[in-house]
């Protein structure tokens, strides 16, 4: 995000760095003191969170419906901060610095990446049927009889068969439909 | 805390409310509109977890143990949003909507397809 720190000088702001707003942006600005001070308390309440799992890390345990409670006494006092922002007669606190280790705020679950396939099969984009998507979408076939050829062939089921032998003759296959 | 907001002039920032400042205090300047998706971004999060934590407190033990990785993920995309805050470099959240904002060519590539499909004219596409 762009941002500037400035000073005041007789009721206006000198910022630091003016090159990086327009002249048709609304700004807001805050003491830099205090908004450092609500950055922080916040980044605590979040390791707390991270605490609060950090016991499924370390010792494997399950989660009991204590520690949804817990969490969610964190994340309400999360949305007070939140709210607290834009109140002029807030008191805060003091600075904190996180000292909790990285492995504990890694991310361990990426849905992403395990059903990969299945999300972006849902992606529908009309495209034209081109030469080009008939011979990948004819390779892709192939592929999957030469996987199952493959098998078997460690099995033992065909032994006579060389591999080189197996995949010209898929080659012979794609030409012989190609010519059609 | 005391908020204010400014307009930019020149080298100068001109405030709404000059009297909530001292004197040479130093303050940190945002542009409004992206510390707005941000904010929203946070509350959206929360919100989220709220809503999940009403409909768990019905249900088993056994329903958290699928849920509780969803609830950690949405508390770490909290944590990114908090730290783009005093990050330097452009959002991400502009890229986004300009990626999922293009629909135009689409209609293009339909109406071309289909006019070379024979028996059809070109005249019933026509939009």
């Amino acid at each position: 995000m762009r941002l500037s720190y400035g000073i005041m000088d007789r009721k206006k702001i000198l910022a630091y760095k003016p090159e990086l707003f327009r002249k048709s942006d609304d700004l807001l600005i805050f003491p830099s003191e205090d908004f450092d001070k609500w950055h922080s308390e916040i980044l605590e309440y979040i390791d707390g969170l991270y605490q609060i799992n950090s016991k499924i890390i370390d010792n494997g345990d399950f989660v009991d419906n204590r520690d949804l409670n817990l969490a969610t006494g964190v994340i309400t006092n999360i949305q007070e901060e939140l709210d607290q922002l834009f109140n002029p007669n807030e008191v805060l606190g003091e600075y904190y610095v996180s000292n909790l280790d990285d492995k504990y705020k890694r991310r361990r679950t990426n849905l992403y990446g395990r059903y990969m396939q299945k999300i972006d099969r849902k992606v529908t984009i009309k495209m034209p049927v081109t030469n080009k998507i008939k011979y990948k979408h004819l390779l892709e076939i192939i592929r999957y009889a030469e996987q199952k050829f493959d098998r078997k062939y460690k099995e033992g089921h065909t032994p006579t068969i060389n591999k080189k032998q197996t995949k010209l003759s898929h080659l012979r296959l794609v030409l012989i439909i190609f010519n059609k | 805390m005391r908020v204010s907001q400014g307009v930019p002039c020149g080298r100068m920032v001109l405030l709404y409310d000059p009297k909530l400042f001292n004197d040479y205090e130093e303050v940190i300047i945002f542009p409004r509109e992206e510390f707005r998706i941000i904010y929203d971004s946070i509350r959206e999060w929360l919100d989220d977890i709220c809503k999940s934590d009403g409909y768990l407190k019905t249900g088993e033990d056994f329903l958290l143990l699928g849920y509780w990785p969803d609830i950690m993920e949405k508390v770490k995309l909290i944590e990114i949003n908090i730290n783009l805050i005093f990050d330097q470099r452009p959002l991400q959240t502009y890229l986004d909507a300009y990626l999922y904002g293009t629909v135009t060519d689409y209609v293009d590539a339909a109406a071309d397809f289909e006019s070379k499909v024979p028996g059809k004219s070109r005249s019933s596409i026509d939009l």
